[in-house]
């Protein structure tokens, strides 16, 4: 099995470039100066990309998936079977570090967490795990997640490349949780996110401020809304409030720009999103679903020299 | 313009519903008295309290709350009343878009607010909407065409653009400027919109485009979407349709090339019609096409045209019914029949190995196998499927149902010791559910239920289509599920407790029927007095009576899931309902749970998968028709169509001919409460078979 690279793009210059014509700011990612027509060319560095070679020195390489989705059902094996593939492909692209953003588990299983654990510890792999709505059972309590992965927040230093590891799911006190979710009974998944203040304040003493380090905050929901699906005519999910942004979306958005956050990966809805920016300077991907098939995606985020990032998109062959 | 602290902001919120409200209040508060300093602003101010302000006054303008959740529905709400909105909002939104424009966001909301001064407000902020339209055409949105449809539609609604800013010429410099995959979709949302439809897949046919004919931009916009397709090589029918109505606007003799040549994924009843006169010669070369397009269903569906116009040609309807029976009489046929019936022959020699390599394995199609593997005619020395004998008859075993159930049983049977006596009891109770599935041919009370309430709605004629009605009570039953399973806590508890104290026996299928039985009450009662309505009411009524029904089967799968304690998320919920509607309404030689049992062990290439779950892949591939390649949600789709037709459509057209009458209320109450009895004891055996193969099998490892 291989990897196939679908689309890279480069993303480099900041809030603050203005045109080269005319002077005048202009919008990130145009391609002609809307002022006065000056030819700026592409912010997005889109190019083809041999994943077998070697990153340029100083470089490092993270790799993103999400929402596994193990399960006890031959449908669970199945992505099973998928995120083995993706272990094994990954360990051949050279690969720094992978990340998981959560949703592991169908529901809340030692046993599955404990696969998982497994597997990512012989993959050869260095890797980082966050929880999602799927792998806990109560928000903000221990259980066979933590047991398993151990306790959040926390950080991890891989090289040039800080990881803030959160459970967005620790900040959702019970009355918060939206109205499908308060009056069912059998559904136990619970769906929305929140952080909480109390969660970030316990990460902040862990920061440290190295040069030339890149901040990524990983965690499992939504900081800004993502695109509606239509449940029927006139009613789409955001109704339902089941796939919401995170509660506290503002305040970790902030945070995330206060501390030189450069890069947020997330999961949660089941959709490969393009990358979306924050703040001007805050790369933040939606990895979807990396199990779901026929064609399984992930991204690959290259961060090179200087303020450069490189993301990847890879489909499993 | 200065850069102040913004006075009297409340403070950032910190995800509470209540941090929220006093935004609300604040930003209803401040449009009431006017005070609006924040409007001053630098819109690349460092204080993120200030995007939040503008965002704020932006919903409230809406009448929406200001949380994260609102600010897509407060954007559109902004664009289509943007010609009318107060200076505040307006300046709110400028600085907001300007700021995000700076910044790069590329979400819902933002794609609606710079398309609202691209827009309606081209004339009022000129600089910004230069800005806008640069950035509707180069940035990588975050969109799907769920939201490119409603914003197409929306743009058309409000105010009909012009040249230069046509949503044409929006598709067209994305082009130019190398987005294809973003100018795609564009085209697709302007296409879907134009012709009132929500996805692509309902662009099946020249009518669905009909409805598109009288926009002005239509014409380009089709053309050039038509060319991508070609240019990508889709083969989807949506691709086929928009192409075909590319070439009948205007002499465009590449595509028709295209529409000519290319070998599309053809649903059932239109590969019968094409080859109803065709002859075998012609067969033989759409079937090597086929194959050598790489598309063995559609292959398959062509050797089944083939065979069902031999043995049972079509009069009317869906050819589904005569490809089955076509099977049937062919695995009954005298051999000499078959020998002089050559296009028959030919038909069977190319489907056999079809069915095998499709792993389309339903006994109707083992007995065809079968019977070629016992012909000499076919399989003996000399004959055309001398080579493939050996296959087709891995094909006939590994889909026995005999083995499948055997294998079961050889779990089960080394696990007495593992087993309370309740569990045991429970165990042959499966055994004997499963056996009499596979193994009984008569016709079950659900069949009938399910053949006189459609007898009932297909009678009309189009005017109420039963597999429509169906698929809209099983969206929505699937999708907001847990409302129409109500709060099932205390039950939860209840089955809990009796699990720990009896394990998974029959005491649970006990408490399942027992809690099951105001479904049946209920439904039969309504269905009851659905039936009793006068002749002009009962047609609609037809409509909500199988409504109840599936709302009723529903709340009782819900109640067998909760007290075997199954995994509950939406996905699971949704596969385990469809495999209990599957089972409970299929009684032809067990075609149901033959293709539950074969599915998971060894499912096809182009299995369907829904949200990473392969499901049923027989009776969903039985009617597939379109590629597996689509986005998930579609996919997703397909799941709820598929079921829907299982439930529906197949059935009213096999049975449309035979009419059960109605003989009143107290017929239609008995039928309605029969079907959900079949429905759940599907489930209850089916929960049971789960539970206890999880628990043998947890134990032996």
């Amino acid at each position: 099995m291989s990897l196939r690279v679908l689309q890279t793009a480069t993303y480099a210059r900041g809030t603050d470039d203005a045109c080269p014509g005319c002077g005048e700011p202009v919008p990130r990612y145009v391609r002609v100066c809307p002022e006065c027509g000056f030819s700026l060319g592409t912010s997005l560095g889109e190019g083809p990309l041999e994943l077998t070679a070697p990153l340029p020195t100083g470089g490092f390489r993270l790799a993103h998936l999400s929402d596994l989705h193990l399960a006890d059902t031959p449908q669970g094996q199945e992505r099973l079977a998928v995120f083995e593939r993706w272990l094994g492909a990954l360990a051949r692209c050279h690969v720094d570090g992978l990340v998981v953003t959560g949703d592991l588990s169908e529901v809340p299983d030692r046993t599955r967490f404990r696969m998982a654990w497994v597997l990512l510890r012989d993959s050869g792999l260095r890797w980082a795990v966050i929880p999602g709505n799927h792998d806990v059972e109560i928000p903000g309590k221990p259980g066979a997640f933590s047991e398993v992965f151990g306790e959040y927040p926390r950080v991890e230093r891989w090289g040039r490349v800080e990881l803030v590891l959160l459970d967005s799911n620790a900040g959702l006190a019970v009355e918060d949780r939206g109205t499908l979710e308060g009056s069912m009974g059998w559904l136990k998944c619970f769906t929305e996110g929140r952080v909480g203040q109390e969660q970030l304040g316990r990460v902040e003493p862990q920061l440290r401020e190295v040069a030339g380090q890149a901040r990524v905050l990983l965690l499992h929901h939504h900081l800004s809304p993502q695109h509606a699906e239509r449940l029927v005519p006139l009613v789409d999910d955001t109704v339902l409030g089941t796939m919401g942004v995170l509660k506290d979306a503002d305040a970790v958005r902030c945070w995330a720009m206060e501390h030189h956050v450069a890069l947020v990966l997330h999961g949660h809805k089941h959709a490969m999103l393009r990358t979306g920016m924050l703040g001007g300077e805050i790369l933040v991907l939606n990895g979807g679903s990396s199990t779901q098939p026929p064609r399984p995606r992930a991204r690959l985020v290259d961060f090179l020299e200087g303020n450069h990032r490189r993301v990847v998109e890879v489909e499993l062959t | 313009m200065s850069v102040r602290p913004p006075p009297n902001l409340p403070s950032f919120p910190d995800g509470s519903e209540a941090s929220f409200d006093r935004w609300t209040k604040w930003a209803k508060g401040a449009l009431a008295k006017g005070q609006l300093e924040v409007l001053d602003s630098d819109p690349m101010a460092t204080d993120e309290r200030l995007p939040l302000a503008w965002r704020a006054l932006i919903a409230a303008a809406a009448d929406l709350k200001a949380t994260p959740d609102s600010t897509y529905r407060a954007a559109q709400r902004f664009f289509l009343a943007a010609r009318e909105v107060p200076g505040p909002i307006l300046r709110s939104a400028e600085l907001l878009l300007e700021r995000s424009l700076r910044q790069g966001s590329t979400t819902p909301d933002v794609l609606y607010l710079t398309a609202a001064f691209a827009w309606p407000l081209q004339h009022v902020s000129p600089r910004l909407s230069r800005h806008a339209w640069a950035y509707l055409i180069d940035a990588p949105w975050q969109t799907s065409s769920v939201v490119l449809t409603d914003l197409v539609a929306d743009v058309s609604r409000s105010s009909p653009p012009t040249a230069p800013r046509r949503l044409y010429d929006l598709a067209t410099q994305r082009l130019e400027h190398g987005q294809t995959e973003s100018a795609i979709e564009l085209l697709e949302g302007m296409v879907l919109a134009w012709a009132s439809k929500e996805s692509l897949a309902e662009l099946d046919s020249p009518q669905a485009l009909k409805q598109a004919l009288a926009v002005p931009d239509l014409e380009p916009s089709l053309t050039r979407l038509a060319q991508l397709y070609a240019e990508r090589g889709d083969v989807q029918i949506h691709a086929r349709e928009v192409i075909r109505r590319a070439v009948e606007l205007g002499d465009r003799p590449e595509l028709r090339e295209v529409l000519e040549h290319r070998v599309w994924d053809r649903p059932l009843l239109e590969t019968y019609q094409q080859l109803k006169d065709a002859t075998v010669a012609t067969f033989e070369a759409q079937l090597k096409a086929a194959l050598d397009a790489g598309q063995p269903h559609h292959a398959r569906r062509l050797a089944e045209s083939l065979l069902a116009r031999q043995l049972d040609r079509l009069v009317l309807g869906d050819p589904q019914a005569n490809v089955e029976k076509s099977l049937k009489l062919f695995a009954e046929a005298p051999i000499q029949r078959l020998a002089d019936n050559r296009e028959a022959r030919v038909a069977a020699e190319q489907l056999a190995p079809l069915y095998s390599r499709t792993n389309y394995a339903t006994q109707l199609t083992r007995d065809f196998a079968r019977r070629l593997v016992m012909e000499p005619l076919f399989t003996g020395r000399g004959s055309a499927l001398e080579h493939s004998r050996g296959e087709l008859e891995s094909f006939i075993n590994t889909n026995d149902p005999y083995h499948l159930l055997m294998k079961q049983e050889r779990e089960f049977a080394g696990a007495d010791a593992l087993l309370n006596d309740d569990e045991r009891r429970a165990r042959d109770s499966v055994s004997a559910w499963w056996s009499k599935k596979a193994f009984t041919q008569d016709r079950s009370i659900a069949e009938a239920a399910m053949s006189a309430i459609t007898t009932r709605v297909a009678v009309v004629g189009d005017l109420l289509k039963v597999q429509d009605v169906c698929e809209a009570a099983l969206r929505t039953a699937f999708h907001v599920s847990t409302q129409y399973a109500g709060d099932l806590e205390a039950l939860g508890a209840r089955a809990r407790a009796l699990r720990a104290e009896r394990g998974l026996g029959e005491s649970l299928a006990q408490l399942a029927r027992e809690v099951t039985n105001l479904e049946l009450l209920g439904a039969a009662a309504a269905s009851g007095l659905l039936g009793a309505l006068p002749p002009g009411v009962s047609l609609l009524a037809g409509a909500a009576d199988l409504g109840v029904l599936l709302f009723a089967s529903f709340r009782a799968i819900a109640r067998v899931a909760t007290i075997y304690g199954l995994d509950t998320s939406p996905e699971q919920s949704q596969a385990f309902a469809a495999d209990a509607f599957s089972l409970g309404v299929s009684s032809s030689g067990g075609e149901g749970m033959l293709a539950y049992l074969s599915g998971p062990k060894e499912p096809p290439p182009q299995a369907i998968t829904v949200g990473g779950v392969s499901y049923g892949p027989q009776w969903l591939v039985a009617h597939l028709w379109t590629s597996t390649s689509q986005a998930p949600r579609i996919v997703a789709e397909q799941l709820i169509t598929n079921t829907a037709r299982l439930l529906g459509l197949s059935l009213t057209k096999r049975q449309i001919v035979k009419i059960v009458p109605i003989g009143g209320a107290i017929v239609n109450g008995l039928t309605a409460a029969g079907f959900i009895k079949d429905i759940r004891e599907a489930a209850i055996h089916l929960a049971s078979r789960d539970v206890l193969l999880r628990k043998v099998r947890g134990a032996s490892r």
